[in-house]
């Protein structure tokens, strides 16, 4: 296995797990919660809110734009 | 921990000067100059200068409405690639989404409100915390040892090596731009909604 495969590894097996816990949160009594709640607590505070809009719309312009 | 030096602001001021590092001063004056506008925001309301907040209303929600708008964003917007157009869009989108959750303050979390309107968050969300942290440090990883090489083929991609030469297909870059500007639009209604 080359570093190249290495690399993808990793970022698939994050993939991965991004997906079971978002059907993992979904289930009935999760201890996990779903990304839209865990959203909804933490963007009471303004600071917060902001920064997630910001870190989602920067992603947006590094890959469509640079 | 003071009012205004909270683990947001902290995280914005490092992803700046992560920036620096990487070499992309535009991205670390946005970074630190949104922390800075935060700042000031949190002084000017501490002074009572700051009107009532606006533009708490509810956006629309119709899953056939936002997935039709978001699939014409995607294809009108990513049909030139590296556009005056788009980046004119995109910043103008950027403007627009932060504008919109910017202007309503922090709830407090009060006693009465903590055991009823809010629920509390549960150590399972310490799972979105590792994954998150996962995925940085990989990025990380892959960004100290590409650096260390010529040749990219080579050695540790980051995520950017990965998914730009996929975005050079126009379908997959409508798909993922249509993605992005829905979980923009659901990342932006959650926070009006939490806000109120």
């Amino acid at each position: 296995m080359t570093a190249r495969d290495l690399t993808y590894a990793g970022f698939a097996s994050i993939g991965v797990v991004a997906v079971a816990l978002i059907l993992f949160s979904h289930r009935a009594n999760s201890p996990v919660p779903t990304l839209s709640a865990l959203f909804g607590r933490l963007m009471r505070k303004r600071t917060t809110r902001v920064a997630l809009v910001l870190a989602w719309w920067w992603i947006g312009f590094h890959f469509f734009v640079r | 921990m003071h009012r205004w030096i909270d683990p947001a602001l902290l995280i914005l001021v490092v992803t700046g000067v992560v920036h620096v590092i990487r070499g992309a001063p535009v991205d670390a004056a946005i970074f630190v100059g949104v922390a800075a506008a935060l700042i000031l925001t949190g002084l000017i309301e501490l002074k009572g200068r700051l009107g009532p907040a606006r533009g708490t209303g509810e956006l629309p929600s119709h899953p056939i409405v936002v997935l039709a708008g978001s699939i014409v964003f995607g294809v009108v917007v990513g049909w030139p690639r590296f556009s005056v157009v788009s980046e004119t869009v995109l910043v103008v989108v950027g403007l627009v989404a932060l504008a919109a959750v910017w202007r309503q303050g922090t709830i407090e979390t009060t006693a009465t409100t903590a055991t009823t309107a809010i629920p509390p968050v549960r150590w399972g969300a310490l799972a979105w915390v590792v994954l998150a942290l996962a995925w940085c440090g990989w990025e990380l990883v892959s960004f100290v040892h590409e650096v260390n090489v010529d040749d990219v083929s080579i050695g540790h991609p980051t995520l950017s090596d990965i998914v730009e030469p996929l975005l050079a297909h126009p379908i997959v870059r409508w798909l993922a731009l249509t993605a992005w500007i829905a979980a923009g639009y659901g990342l932006v209604r959650t926070g009006r909604r939490a806000a109120r």
